[in-house]
C-alpha cells in the first residue's frame, strides 16, 4: 500500500534512479553494485600473474605481447547493497500539520526503498519510536514498507539516540544509511545520535526536511503562546519583524552547524522543503547528494 | 433606578456593583499573566528560546474574545449579588380599610360629620385614581376578619367601586393580624391602611418604621387632634333580686369623654305585638368614668327588653357622642320556658323537677300517653322534650326523649335484670367527650341498682359498667335519644350534685336548655337545633342565613349586628335572642390607637417583594446555562485537540 502521491509516473521515474554508495561494500548476495569482493563481474578490476588452473581465456594477450609474462585480468563482483532507512517519527515531524513535513518525510523513505528494491537491493526500514523491519528485498516488499509507513503516526519518539542506537545494531551488512528527519534538536542529541551510526562504517546521508512553519514560524500572527509540540513547554512568543529576522539567523546558523558537523563526519547532508513536490524533492535535493543516480 | 426600555431597573445592594472593576483589573492581569493569545503548537521552541524578548514595542493589550466572555460572566454575577430588580409597571396595591366598630364615628371635622368610615373610603377611592392604571388592586377589610373584597387583581375603577360596598362592623379591627397577613403576602407590592389607628407605636424602632414606609402606607382617618368623645352602654345583665323576688336589669355606661355628661337612659320591653317603654332613668356620668343603672319590677312577660342611652342635653350630643350605635343594648330572658312531657307514674313535684327553672313539665300517666299516641295527638306538639320514667312506650318517640329505667321485656330494646349494690358494679368505660358527661366526675358515681342496657346499632355506649351497660345516647331518626339503666330522679339540686349535673346535661342536650348570658355577642356562633328553623330580625323581613346551610340538625347562626333575633322552628316555641356587641377599645375614641406591627410582618418586611428578585434569579439562571455551555465547548476542544 502506497501514498496516493506514488503515481504511476513516479514510480515510472524512480525505476530509472538508482542509488550509489560512495564505498564498495560487500553485499549477502549478487546484485548490482559493485562490491570488495573479487569475482566473476564484468568489471575489470586489476592483472594478477597466471597460475596453473586458471581460465586461458582470461590471459590478457596484449599485456603477454609487450611484457612476454602471462597475466589474467581479475574482475568485480557485483552484489546488492544494503540500505537503512531511518525516520525521524518525533512530533515535531507532524508540527504543523498543515506543513505535512511527516508526509513528506514518509514519501522520500518509500522513493530511496523503492529505489532500492527496483534494483534487488536489500532496504531495512527503521522507524524510531516505532517499528524496525527486517532486511527485505524484491518490489513486492515496497506495499508492505508503504503499508507500515502509512500506519504509523509520529509522536511516539521519545529517545532518539537510543532508537538510532537500536536501528544501528540490526545491522547486518554494512550499506547505505540515510537518515530523514527536520534536526530540530539540540545539537548533543545529534551527536549522539549518529555516533552508533558513523561506528558501523555505513555510507549515510542526511536529508533534513523543514516545513514553512519552521522556517517563518506563526506566520499567521504576531504574537502566541506557542507549545513545543515535543516537550509541551509554553512560551509567550511575539514576533515582529526584527524577530523574524532574528529567527532566520538562528535557523540557518543551526543549519549551518548541521552542515558542519555532517561534513566532519563524512556524511551526506540535504535540506528539503516539505512545500516542495516529492519529484523535485529527489530530482533537486536528495540529486545534489549523489545519493541517487 | 435606571430607566431602560421603558422600564425602572434597580439594585438593592449597589455597592455589591464595586465587584465589576475588581474583578475586570484582576480578569486583565489574569489575562495578562496567562498570556494574550491562544495556544500555537509549534515543532520546537528550541530556536524561539533565544530570541530576545523585549525588543517588541510596548505590549498592548488585546483581549481575546474570551476575556468578553469572562467579563460578562463577572458582570451577570455582580449584577445578581447586586440584588438587580426590575420594577414592574404595574405594582401590586393592597388597599386595607378598617371597618371596625370604631369607624362608625362621626368625623367632626368633616363639615357633614359622617363617618370615618366614609372618610376612609373617601381617601382610599383618592390614592386608586391617582395610581391610575400603574396600579393592581385588591380591597380588603379588616373586620370581623380580614378578607378581600376582590377575587383577583383588579383595575382602580374595579377597586374602588368595591369600596361602596363596605359597611361596619360591628367587630373590633385585628388590624395587626390583617396587615400581618397582607404584608406577608408575596404577591403584594404595597398596602395602603385606612384606619382611625394615628400612627405606629412608639416601640417601634425607626428602623422598622422606615422599612414600613416603603411597605406599608399608613393613612390616618379623622381628625390629628383626636378629640373625638363618646358615651356607650358597656354591659347589660339579668341580676338577681336580693329580695330573691324577679331579677333585675342591670347595665353599665361608659363615659369616654373629657366632660362629666348627663344621661337619659330609657328601658323598653318586647311583647309579641311590639315594644313599650317602660322606665327612663338620668344618670350622671363622670369624665373618663362608668355608672352603673339598675332597673327593677320588670314586666313578667317580657321576654325582652331594650336599653337606649342618650346624652341629656341634645345641644352636647355630637360633641360627647360621635358614635350613636353603641347607645342600645338588648336583653332577651336567659331561659325561655321549655314544655318537657313526663311520661311515668310520678309527677315533676315529686320527682324534684319543679326546682328546674325554665321547664315546665307536663305530667301524663303512660295509658294517657298511649291514648294520645293512638289518637294521633302525640304528633305536633309543642314540647322540646319527654322523659319517660320507669316506662317505654311501644315505639320511638317523635320527639326527643329520655328514658329513666325502662322496664325489661319493652319493645324498644333489651333491658336486663336489675343489679344491686351487692353486686360490684364499677365503670369500666366512658365516653367523656360527649356533652351529657361533661363536668361530671365518673369515677365518683356510685350505682345502687343498675339494670343493664343492650346497646342499639345507632346508639353510643355513654357508660359502661362491669356488669354492663348503663347508660347509651344516640340520633335515630333524626331524634335525640338518651337511656338510662339506673335512677337519675328525684333531682335534689346541690344535694347530689352529681345527678343533677347530669340531669341539667341531659336536659340541654334534648331540649337544647341554655343558661346564657342574656345575650349573645357578634359574630360569635349560635347554636340552635330544630326543624326548619328560620332567624329573623326583629322588625326586619328577611331571615339569616344559617353558617351551615340546609335543614340539618343543629345549625349555627353568626349575628352581624346587635339587635334582637327571633328564631322560630318547628315544634319549639319562638326564641329571641338578643345581640350585642360591647368592646371599651373600640367605643373608646378619645384615645389615640397605635399600630403595632407584628413580629410575622416585621420578619416579612425584611424580605422585598419576590418581584424584585425576579432578575436575581433569572441573571444566576443565565449564568449556570453560559457557563454549562462554556463547559461543554472546552470538553469539545479538548477532544478536537487531543484526536
Amino acid at each position: 500500500m502506497l501514498p496516493p502521491s506514488f503515481t504511476p509516473d513516479l514510480l515510472s521515474q524512480l525505476e530509472l534512479l538508482r542509488l550509489r554508495s560512495r564505498r564498495m561494500f560487500l553485499g549477502s548476495r549478487q546484485g548490482g553494485h559493485l562490491s570488495p569482493k573479487r569475482g566473476h563481474g564484468i568489471e575489470f578490476s586489476d592483472y594478477r600473474q597466471y597460475e596453473m588452473g586458471d581460465n586461458p581465456r582470461h590471459i590478457d594477450w596484449g599485456v603477454y605481447a609487450r611484457t612476454d609474462r602471462l597475466y589474467v585480468k581479475r574482475f568485480q563482483e557485483e552484489q546488492d547493497l544494503h540500505v537503512l532507512v531511518i525516520l525521524d517519527t518525533s512530533a515535531s515531524m507532524a508540527t504543523p500539520l498543515a506543513d505535512q513535513k511527516w508526509e513528506k518525510a514518509r514519501d522520500i523513505a518509500l522513493a530511496l526503498a523503492y529505489v532500492a528494491l527496483m534494483e534487488q537491493d536489500s532496504v531495512m526500514l527503521s522507524a524510531l519510536g516505532a517499528f524496525h523491519t527486517p532486511a527485505v528485498s524484491g518490489a513486492r516488499a515496497i506495499h508492505t514498507l508503504g503499508k507500515l509507513l502509512c500506519q504509523t503516526k509520529p509522536g511516539a519518539l521519545r529517545d532518539l539516540e537510543g532508537e538510532m542506537r537500536r536501528a544501528a545494531s540490526r545491522i547486518r551488512f554494512p550499506g547505505v544509511a540515510v537518515v530523514i528527519s527536520d534536526f530540530l534538536m539540540p545539537f548533543s542529541v545529534i551527536e549522539q545520535s549518529f555516533l552508533s551510526l558513523r561506528a558501523k562504517n555505513l555510507d549515510i546521508t542526511a536529508i533534513q526536511i523543514l516545513g514553512p512553519d519552521d522556517i517563518n514560524p506563526l506566520a499567521e500572527r504576531s504574537s502566541a503562546l506557542a507549545v513545543d509540540s515535543e516537550t509541551g513547554e509554553i512560551m509567550e512568543v511575539a514576533l515582529d519583524e526584527n524577530q523574524r529576522a532574528e529567527y532566520g539567523v538562528l535557523l540557518v546558523e543551526h543549519n549551518q552547524r548541521l552542515k558542519n558537523f555532517f561534513a566532519d563526519g563524512r556524511i551526506n547532508y540535504t535540506l528539503a522543503l516539505s512545500s516542495k513536490e516529492l519529484p523535485v524533492i529527489i530530482q533537486e535535493s536528495i540529486a545534489e547528494t549523489g545519493l541517487l543516480e | 433606578m435606571i430607566r431602560l426600555l421603558g422600564s425602572n431597573f434597580g439594585f438593592a445592594w449597589p455597592w455589591a456593583l464595586a465587584a465589576i472593576p475588581l474583578g475586570l483589573a484582576i480578569l486583565i492581569y489574569a489575562y495578562l499573566k496567562r498570556g494574550r493569545e491562544p495556544e500555537r503548537l509549534v515543532a520546537t521552541l528550541m530556536l524561539l528560546r533565544f530570541l530576545k524578548r523585549g525588543s517588541v514595542a510596548r505590549k498592548r493589550f488585546i483581549p481575546p474574545a474570551r476575556f468578553f466572555f469572562e467579563l460578562l460572566l463577572l458582570a451577570l454575577l455582580a449584577a445578581g449579588a447586586a440584588g438587580a430588580f426590575r420594577e414592574n409597571k404595574q405594582h401590586t396595591l393592597a388597599i386595607l380599610i378598617d371597618n371596625s366598630f370604631s369607624m362608625a364615628a362621626l368625623d367632626l371635622s368633616d363639615p357633614l360629620a359622617a363617618p370615618l368610615l366614609s372618610a376612609a373610603k373617601k381617601e382610599a377611592a383618592s390614592l386608586l385614581e391617582s395610581q391610575g392604571s400603574q396600579v393592581k388592586a385588591k380591597v380588603y377589610v379588616t373586620s370581623p376578619f380580614v378578607r378581600s373584597l376582590s377575587g383577583d387583581f383588579e383595575s382602580y375603577q374595579a377597586a374602588e367601586q368595591r369600596l361602596s360596598s363596605i359597611n361596619i362592623a360591628f367587630a373590633p379591627d385585628g388590624l395587626e393580624a390583617a396587615l400581618g397577613k397582607l404584608v406577608a403576602d408575596p404577591t403584594l407590592r404595597q398596602v395602603a391602611v385606612f384606619s382611625d389607628r394615628a400612627r405606629f407605636s412608639s416601640s417601634m424602632s425607626p428602623q422598622q418604621i422606615a422599612l414600613l414606609a416603603d411597605r406599608i402606607r399608613l393613612k390616618p382617618i379623622g381628625s390629628p387632634e383626636r378629640r373625638l368623645q363618646n358615651i356607650a352602654l358597656s354591659d347589660i345583665s339579668f341580676a338577681p333580686n336580693s329580695l330573691n323576688q324577679a331579677p333585675v336589669l342591670k347595665c353599665t355606661l361608659s363615659n369616654f369623654s373629657l366632660e362629666t355628661v348627663k344621661v337619659k337612659t330609657s328601658l323598653e320591653a318586647f311583647l309579641e305585638e311590639g315594644s313599650t317603654p317602660i322606665e327612663e332613668k338620668i344618670v350622671v356620668i363622670p369624665k373618663l368614668g362608668s355608672a352603673a343603672v339598675v332597673f327593677e319590677n320588670l314586666p313578667q312577660k317580657s321576654p325582652a327588653f331594650r336599653i337606649d342611652i342618650r346624652p341629656w342635653e341634645a345641644s352636647q350630643a355630637s360633641l360627647v357622642d360621635v358614635i350613636r350605635e353603641d347607645d342600645t343594648a338588648w336583653i332577651s330572658r336567659p331561659f325561655q320556658s321549655q314544655k318537657v312531657t313526663l311520661v311515668g307514674n310520678f309527677n315533676a313535684n315529686d320527682l324534684g323537677l319543679d326546682k328546674i327553672p325554665t321547664i315546665d313539665f307536663e305530667g301524663l300517666k303512660p295509658a294517657a300517653y298511649e291514648a294520645r299516641l293512638q289518637s294521633g295527638a302525640e304528633a305536633k306538639l309543642p314540647i322540646s322534650a319527654q322523659i319517660f320514667h320507669r316506662y317505654a312506650p311501644p315505639v320511638w318517640p317523635a320527639y326527643n326523649s329520655l328514658l329513666i329505667l325502662p322496664p325489661p321485656g319493652n319493645k324498644l330494646l333489651e333491658v336486663g335484670a336489675a343489679l344491686n349494690s351487692s353486686s360490684s358494679t364499677q365503670i369500666t368505660h366512658w365516653e367523656g367527650s360527649h356533652p351529657i358527661l361533661k363536668y361530671l366526675n365518673l369515677p365518683a358515681l356510685n350505682l345502687t341498682t343498675l339494670y343493664p342496657l343492650r346497646p342499639l346499632p345507632w346508639s353510643v355506649e355513654l357508660l359502661r359498667t362491669s356488669a354492663g351497660t348503663a347508660a347509651l345516647a344516640g340520633e335515630f331518626n333524626d331524634r335525640h335519644y338518651a337511656v338510662l339503666g339506673f335512677e337519675i330522679l328525684p333531682f335534689e339540686g346541690k344535694a347530689n350534685p352529681f345527678l343533677s349535673i347530669l340531669t341539667l346535661n341531659l336536659l340541654r342536650w334534648l331540649a337544647d336548655v341554655t343558661a346564657g348570658q342574656g345575650f349573645q355577642p357578634t359574630y360569635v356562633p349560635y347554636k340552635f337545633s330544630g326543624q326548619k328553623v328560620e332567624a329573623v330580625y326583629t322588625g326586619e323581613k328577611n331571615p339569616l342565613p344559617p353558617l351551615a346551610g340546609g335543614q340539618q340538625k343543629e345549625l349555627s347562626y353568626s349575628f352581624p349586628r346587635p339587635g334582637l333575633v327571633k328564631l322560630t322552628s318547628e315544634n319549639q316555641p319562638p326564641r329571641l335572642v338578643a345581640v350585642n356587641f360591647f368592646d371599651e377599645k373600640e367605643s373608646n375614641t378619645l384615645e389615640s390607637k397605635e399600630l403595632n406591627l407584628p413580629a410575622s410582618a416585621a420578619v416579612s418586611l425584611k424580605t422585598e417583594s419576590l418581584e424584585q428578585y425576579k432578575l436575581t434569579r433569572l441573571l444566576g439562571l443565565v449564568v449556570l446555562v453560559l457557563t454549562l455551555l462554556d463547559l461543554a465547548y472546552q470538553a469539545a476542544a479538548m477532544r478536537r485537540k487531543l484526536s
